[in-house]
């Protein structure tokens, strides 16, 4: 049985979010060798060897099947991987490094908004300048397919690595299709997003790759890496209301769940259980409010750090993908 | 027999003319006139002599000829049903070329749209610069005619060769397939040279034994010319024109101007209610910037110009349900050709009389092609055929043969007026090609054979 082998970033802001993620999670990382090396494993899972690359080499090398998991961006992967063939899957979303990859344009181009706007001015572009509109980017197929989908056809791709938001104002492109996370840089440069310009909502991933014989790997550390990963992602951005159910009231449950995306983490309560409700941070307060009006309270707020469910969906998933 | 180096550059056409072919400056020329060819250019010179017949003495060019790989060409190489097809395709002044498998990526995108990128092979050359495998022969072919330094002329072209298209699902067919084909290029009487065309395709698979095809037949411009004619705000007949050549969005958007529109932008209003000088220094002061400033990319006036638009499209009355229904009948005609062009010309009897003479151009066509022996009554013309690609200005036909339910696509081709400007040309340069399938033509051959 070969030892699974997982990519973790090496560097840049995916990786610090990332230590931040795995120490919470308990999961310590530990380089072979000094700090230079590109080897490492993991304390609690002996058996999970680490190598250290790049955000984009880890798609790169996940698609060739050179490593068997690996945490890197949505973005990165969906601009590699074929729509058609998948040889990678997403096993758990992982809640940092959010950013979305966006159309986006100058802001003095007050008469467009939407990409429907932005069709007609690339042809009407085409027959005054006689040339194609120029859109600089890395996202080359993710562009490409959102374009087609959104009937833009008269334009061109100007290849950029970086700085891709100066590439306008210095004039070798007139629009930009970009990763963004505060949108600072983009308004820093002078550019506007779209109202239907998002092409992608990423944020890191954990994922693995299709292309390999799963069966000749051990498997046994995979599922408990998986369990404590799902863990922790479903623990960040959440909080736990504590209060008492004293009054009862047969509508809480589907309301606190349409509303607030709430549930019961011990099911349905009975009158008097003290409840444990997991909803996200950002609607913890308008949660509390709602409950507070309700007449329930006192409610304590505690921030979990791990959230196991029975089921762990990242580790069902690989099961079904590599038929195991 | 040319002599010496003037005479030489004359009848390549002067000095201007041979700078811009060997891609120098003027003064260069004027130098060769006095010192002779450097023997770097013995072969291009040579080459440039040839393809205009002009004859030169041996000395000039200290002997250069043309070498033989580049005047082979590939009739040599080929054999059965390829070599009776190219036969045919290049008599009748029909030049047999061999352009280019590699090609600029970038031109040829700028022809089919970015969209297309991602079934080409493509790949850079040690300095960077993109280039890839010819996905047709057209292009490489219309490059060919361009890089002579032509601007117009009348050339009559045929080839053969591999092209290149990557299948994004791997069931569509291979990723590499011959064509044969044609292009008349430059100067031409519009409706002898498609009939040329498309008579030598037609014939050459009549010459093959094929009798069991159907010919689909169109004209783009019949559509174009019918929007032109009606009566249509301008602004409404340019978004129906930008959006036919997607069937969904065409529809949505026919839906869309049968309801009229309620204000929601107020710079449009306020700009389309003034002159444009007035409207020009609202939008820049919108912008703030100052008189010399200009924004990134586009200019302030066209950005007043697409604000005025929208401005206007909320003055305007929407589209009658009678103006709805007409544009959806005559886009819904497909019938036996005759059939079909008489339906078309009676939903237009009452429209300008320009469209009636395009359509009786169609039917003139069409007495031509029947005059060719072509079986009509296996035919079909539609008046939509041409929409699913934005590539063809005119006349285009494809042939399917179907044999046990099955459709081979064997080939087909049309007009396209506006390629070659596309490409780099700075006029319209007037173009009608046609190109065969010859795995498919083998196929349907072989198919034929078993019965």
């Amino acid at each position: 049985m070969k030892a699974i082998t997982m990519a973790l970033p090496s560097k840049g802001r995916i990786q610090e979010d990332m230590n931040r993620f795995l120490n919470s999670a308990g999961i310590s990382i530990i380089r072979d060798g000094d700090q230079r090396t590109y080897t490492g494993h993991i304390k609690e899972f002996e058996d999970i060897k680490i190598r250290f690359l790049s955000a984009n080499e880890i798609a790169m090398e996940l698609l060739a099947g050179n490593v068997q998991l690996g945490i890197t961006g949505l973005d990165l992967i969906s601009e590699l991987d074929n729509k058609i063939s998948k040889e990678v899957i997403i096993l758990s979303k992982l809640g940092f490094s959010k950013a979305d990859v966006v159309v986006a344009i100058p802001n003095s181009w007050i008469d467009v908004s939407s990409t429907q706007d932005l069709a007609e001015v690339t042809r009407d572009f085409l027959h005054i300048h006689e040339r194609r509109l120029r859109v600089a980017t890395k996202f080359e197929r993710l562009t490409r397919n959102f374009f087609n989908e959104k009937g833009i056809n008269n334009y061109r791709i100007v290849e950029s690595t970086g700085a891709t938001e100066g590439s306008p104002s210095a004039g070798t492109s007139e629009l930009i299709v970009d990763i963004t996370s505060s949108g600072k840089t983009l308004e820093a440069n002078n550019l506007r997003v779209l109202n239907d310009g998002v092409i992608l909502k990423s944020e890191a991933c954990i994922f693995a790759s299709k292309s390999l014989n799963w069966d000749k790997f051990n498997l046994n550390p995979v599922e408990k890496l998986l369990r404590t990963i799902s863990a922790r992602s479903e623990a960040i951005n959440k909080v736990e209301m504590l209060f008492e159910y004293l009054s009862y009231d047969d509508s809480l449950e589907l309301d606190l769940f349409r509303k607030f995306n709430g549930i019961f983490s011990g099911g349905t309560p009975n009158l008097g259980d003290a409840v444990s409700l997991i909803t996200p941070e950002k609607k913890s307060s308008s949660c509390s409010q709602y409950l507070t009006s309700k007449g329930y309270g006192p409610i304590r707020i505690n921030k979990p750090n791990l959230i196991y469910f029975n089921i762990d969906s990242a580790w069902q998933k690989l099961k079904t993908e590599i038929d195991l | 027999m040319k002599k010496n180096v003037n005479d030489i550059i004359n009848s390549l056409g002067g000095t201007g003319k041979l700078a811009n072919l060997l891609g120098v400056n003027p003064s260069a020329v004027s130098n060769y006139r006095q010192k002779g060819f450097p023997a770097r250019l013995h072969l291009k010179i040579a080459m440039l002599c040839e393809e205009r017949s002009v004859q030169i003495s041996n000395d000039v060019l200290e002997g250069m000829t043309v070498p033989k790989i580049i005047k082979t060409n590939p009739k040599e190489y080929l054999s059965g049903t390829s070599l009776s097809i190219v036969k045919h395709l290049s008599t009748g002044g029909f030049d047999l070329i061999d352009p280019p498998v590699i090609v600029s990526a970038d031109k040829v995108l700028d022809r089919m749209g970015e969209n297309s990128a991602d079934r080409l092979f493509i790949f850079s050359d040690q300095e960077g610069l993109r280039l890839c495998l010819r996905p047709d022969l057209t292009i490489p072919t219309c490059l060919y005619y361009l890089d002579q330094g032509f601007t117009g002329e009348k050339k009559l072209y045929s080839y053969f060769g591999k092209v290149f298209q990557l299948r994004l699902d791997n069931s569509s067919g291979p990723s590499e397939y011959s064509q044969a084909g044609l292009e008349y290029i430059g100067k031409q009487d519009q409706l002898a040279s498609e009939i040329e065309i498309f008579h030598k395709v037609e014939s050459s698979l009549r010459s093959e034994g094929l009798k069991n095809y159907h010919t689909f037949m169109g004209d783009v411009s019949l559509f174009s010319i019918f929007l032109d004619v009606m009566d249509l705000p301008d602004l409404w007949r340019k978004r129906l024109k930008a959006k036919y050549w997607n069937e969904s969005d065409f529809k949505a958007l026919l839906e869309d101007l049968s309801f009229k529109k309620s204000v929601d932008n107020e710079l449009a209003r306020r700009v389309f209610s003034l002159d444009r000088e007035s409207a020009t220094d609202l939008v820049r002061r919108s912008l703030g910037i100052s008189f010399e400033a200009t924004p990134i990319g586009r200019s302030v006036e066209e950005i007043m110009e697409r604000l005025r638009q929208k401005g206007e499209e909320f003055s305007l009355q929407p589209l009658s349900k009678v103006t709805v229904n007409l544009i959806k009948e005559f886009l819904s005609i497909s019938d036996k050709p005759f059939k079909a062009l008489d339906r078309l010309r009676l939903i237009s009897k009452n429209l300008d009389s320009s469209l009636l003479r395009q359509i009786d151009t169609a039917k003139e066509r069409l007495e031509k092609i029947k005059e060719l022996g072509v079986n009509l009554d296996k035919s079909e013309f539609s008046s939509e055929k041409g929409r699913e690609v934005e590539y063809y200005t005119g006349f285009l036909f494809d042939f399917v043969n179907s044999q046990k339910g099955k459709s081979i696509h064997l080939g087909g081709g049309g007009r396209y007026d506006n390629l070659i400007r596309s490409m780099g040309s700075k006029t319209d340069i007037p173009a009608v090609g046609a190109a065969l399938n010859m795995e498919n033509l083998e196929k349907a051959l072989s198919l034929r054979l078993l019965q």
